[in-house]
């Protein structure tokens, strides 16, 4: 049950009428009841799944009861690795067996090993995490371990982000489930107002630039024959995809949860926005991150210990976020990459001595360069990211990496003249021209040379990004809209009548993979 | 909690529903693919005059035919296939058979599958099925999408896997797709089609409505070009495929699916007709199917198959054949069914 199907609509409506008419006053009623909604919306792609998470639930729930008792060590140990083994022997089982197999081959050796052939079940990375965090801030004994099962297994599957996040806290979730929501008005209107925000992305642009996209990867060999302009172009569409298609999702599951009084955590603030990559990753996949900072890099010593260790933990971080996407090589380099642009990142703070503080009040008027190279190595992450096989990840980087390099280049010159501009005082000139800079790059996005002259697609694309940057210091997109009745009625049934007709087919969220 | 929860229910109501509502009542109101009422929309001539031309759904189409003729036309011999069974005639195979009353039930894109549901629907619905003519075409065995164009969706009559309204969901969506209706809408106004290149008006991706003036350009029409332009028409059809080409056999496709409807075809054949033959079309681009793909068809239908795809001396003349790389001419079909059933008797 997709979050753009009709089905989803009318199975939602449906949950929020029985939910706050019938059993508005009872909490532990629409618990239960949420509860059954979720499993039917998991169910809805394979029932044989829900006995997959009904495992995982059972098993996270009592380990967690067992280990606030005795042995708590061995018993949130022993959750861990059941968790770890299901998602390995689901995701990444063939993966590890397909390249040992290689290896073994290589040395002469021909094994009669078998293949598992099952279906990856939707967002098992998403629940298991939760699970595995859960597990572990009991043992920590941060949280108090759920004694009520219907408040835990809804913890753990509650519908809006069960299957791509984000991935929630307990102690931040939990609370909200065990407590009586009140039905208001107001968090309903800006809960639809999100959702609605994130079906214009991902509608109207994520699934646009899918079809560009998917038509330019389809073929291994036609992508090895593409000029680097032309797969820059790719790429960039991609990396507007990936963010409208998963931030869009963030956006409806945070929306119909705000509408059902509960509020998810933020995933998303413009990561596209970021001046530097460390800023970039606090702003992407808010949640994953917060999860592999405090279940994985904090407990190897984070950046309290020395250069070297904290190099390593950060290479470490990044190796698992890219193989916790997916069981492919090209996952493996793109967290590595990253891995790699991380340690250098710090490497270049260490040697200059900038401190974060000192780096952000140092180029005040250069935002849209510092920007502009955050997302050149962005796009590279996104060229690996979308590539399948190493061959094609050497081909399509190498290609890109000299069009969007001398795009670099020219905005770190720049950058340079522009600070020494802003600090000879000519502060308007530097604004003036950082705005030219963004308004020709749009430009010639819009009138795009390598596609057609012009789709509209392109306009939504750009026009979405524009309303982010308007709304940037607000909750969310959306939350403050013309006063004027009619007005925000009109630009409501636009929105409506814009996605219905772009619509005509309902595409499958990227993350839904994962 | 009831007022404001009746409160919310109201608004949300105002806001959501009168976009969908005013779309549903459009497309009742305006039918554009002939869909909803009247046979008579459904029957529309290939060369309608009608200012926006909308392809229609030929296998709807064929299986409205029968429902209508059949009781007064007790129809007993049926000529089977996709796009290229377009020019062969019926009236031409009722002069090599005797007694003949024939029907031609055909559907763009036809795969294998469709082919098989289709016999049933004939089969189920009591038609007298002596004589069957199958054509099919040297790739029908890699078709496998016949629900990809609203021309060729397959109804729920024949279809058991559709629902009516999934069916009328299908053309609904299609109608609402961007350039679809965008396209539609401009032409109402203006009062002629714009300008377009697509051949159907897909349902799964965005498409425009179509120009008559660019459709006389592709398949049925291209005998215009022929005339008008024949160095364009050298360039469209002759020149795409290599001279020097003696066979381009195709990649097989004999999956289990495959293989089942085959076999499905054969028993329901066997079963319900005296007379019935499969032919393979010779095509200009000399595709021919694979050799395990024909081995499957030989292997069912033994002798009354009729493999026409190697018959190069007739591949070798374009411009009086052939329509394009997949579609013959008349004179073509008349020489298969010479062929196949000796002159005409009458």
């Amino acid at each position: 049950m997709l979050f753009n199907s009709a089905v989803f609509v009318l199975f939602f409506a449906l949950v929020f009428v029985i939910y706050w008419r019938v059993l508005g006053n009872k909490f532990r009623y629409q618990n239960v009841f949420l509860l059954c909604a979720s499993m039917l919306f998991y169910g809805w792609w394979d029932w044989r799944f829900l006995f997959l998470i009904l495992f995982t639930i059972a098993t996270t729930y009592s380990t967690a009861i067992l280990a606030e008792r005795s042995h708590a060590r061995l018993w949130t140990t022993l959750n861990v690795v059941v968790n770890v083994t299901i998602l390995f022997v689901f995701k990444y089982f063939n993966f590890f067996r397909e390249n040992a197999l290689a290896v073994l081959n290589s040395l002469g050796l021909y094994p009669d090993w078998f293949t598992i052939d099952v279906l990856l079940p939707v967002g098992i990375s998403f629940y298991t995490f939760q699970a595995i965090g859960y597990s572990i801030d009991v043992y920590r004994g941060e949280i108090k371990a759920e004694r009520n099962i219907v408040s835990f297994a809804l913890f753990i599957s509650f519908f809006p982000q069960l299957v791509a996040g984000p991935i929630e806290n307990a102690r931040s979730l939990l609370p909200q489930i065990n407590s009586p929501r009140r039905l208001d008005q107001s968090e309903v209107v800006l809960g639809m107002r999100q959702a609605l925000w994130g079906l214009i992305k991902k509608v109207l642009v994520a699934d646009a630039c899918a079809f560009r996209v998917d038509e330019a990867f389809a073929d291994p060999q036609a992508v090895m024959s593409q000029s680097g302009f032309r797969l820059a172009y790719i790429v960039v569409l991609f990396s507007i995809q990936i963010y409208c298609d998963f931030s869009g999702y963030c956006d409806i599951a945070r929306g119909s949860a705000r509408c059902l009084g509960i509020r998810l955590m933020h995933n998303f603030n413009n990561p596209y926005f970021s001046r530097n990559v460390q800023e970039f990753w606090r702003r992407w996949n808010i949640s994953l991150m917060r999860w592999f900072t405090n279940y994985i890099y904090i407990p190897m010593g984070g950046s309290r210990r020395s250069n070297i260790r904290t190099y390593a933990n950060l290479m470490i971080v990044f190796a698992l976020s890219g193989l916790w996407h997916g069981a492919s090589w090209n996952f493996v380099i793109w967290g590595l990459y990253w891995g790699i642009i991380m340690v250098c990142y710090r490497l270049w703070r260490n040697i200059t001595g900038r401190s974060k503080a000192k780096l952000s009040a140092e180029l005040p008027g250069c935002y849209t360069p510092m920007m502009s190279v955050t997302l050149f190595f962005a796009l590279i992450g996104w060229a690996i990211f979308r590539c399948s096989g190493v061959d094609q990840v050497v081909y399509v980087v190498s290609s890109i990496t000299l069009p969007l390099a001398a795009a670099i280049a020219a905005l770190v010159f720049a950058t340079w003249l522009m600070q020494s501009l802003y600090n000879n005082g000519y502060r308007w000139v530097v604004r003036a021209v950082s705005t030219l800079i963004i308004a020709g790059i749009l430009a010639l996005f819009v009138i795009n040379p390598i596609e057609s002259l012009y789709n509209i697609f392109r306009i939504y694309a750009v026009a979405v990004f524009a309303i982010e940057w308007y709304y940037r210091n607000d909750e969310f997109t959306l939350q403050r809209m013309p006063s004027n009745r009619w007005l925000r009625y009109s630009l409501y049934w636009l929105a409506i009548f814009m996605i219905l007709t772009n619509s005509y087919d309902d595409v499958q969220f990227i993350y839904f993979q994962f | 909690m009831n007022n404001t929860f009746n409160t919310i229910i109201r608004k949300a109501l105002v806001v959501i529903l009168p976009v969908p509502l005013l779309m549903l009542i459009a497309y009742i109101a305006i039918d554009p693919f002939g869909q909803l009422y009247g046979n008579e929309r459904v029957y529309r001539p290939l060369d309608s005059e009608d200012d926006v031309w909308l392809d229609i759904n030929y296998s709807r189409e064929s299986m409205e035919n029968f429902q209508r003729y059949n009781p007064r036309d007790s129809f007993n011999t049926f000529i089977l296939g996709s796009s290229i069974t377009y020019v062969v005639s019926a009236d031409e195979l009722a002069k090599r058979i005797d007694g003949a009353r024939p029907f031609h039930f055909w559907s763009p894109m036809q795969s294998i599958h469709s082919l098989m549901l289709e016999l049933k629907y004939l089969e189920s619905n009591g038609a007298d099925l002596s004589h069957v003519l199958v054509v099919l075409a040297p790739n029908a065995f890699s078709l496998t999408e016949p629900e990809m164009s609203t021309v060729a969706i397959l109804p729920p009559g024949i279809n058991p896997d559709m629902t009516w309204p999934e069916y009328h969901w299908l053309y609904l969506k299609s109608f609402y797709n961007r350039e679809m209706f965008k396209t539609y809408s401009v032409s109402k106004i203006m009062g002629r089609p714009v300008d377009g290149v697509s051949m159907v008006n897909d349902i799964k991706r965005p498409m425009q409505v179509l120009n008559p003036e660019t459709m006389e350009m592709s398949l049925y029409y291209m005998d215009s070009l022929l005339r008008h332009d024949p160095v364009a028409y050298s360039d469209m059809i002759k020149n795409r495929i290599p001279h020097d080409r003696t066979i381009h056999e195709l990649p097989s496709n004999s999956n289990a699916d495959n293989i089942a409807d085959i076999a499905e075809i054969a028993n329901i054949l066997q079963r319900s007709s005296d007379d019935y033959r499969v032919m393979i079309a010779p095509s200009w681009g000399k595709d021919v199917p694979h050799h395990d793909d024909l081995a499957v068809l030989r292997k069912y239908f033994g002798d009354h198959l009729y493999d026409f795809s190697r018959s190069l001396s007739w591949t070798a003349d374009c411009d009086t054949l052939y329509i394009d790389r997949q579609h013959f001419r008349a004179p073509l079909a008349t020489m298969m069914m010479d062929s196949v059933y000796g002159q005409p008797i009458f």
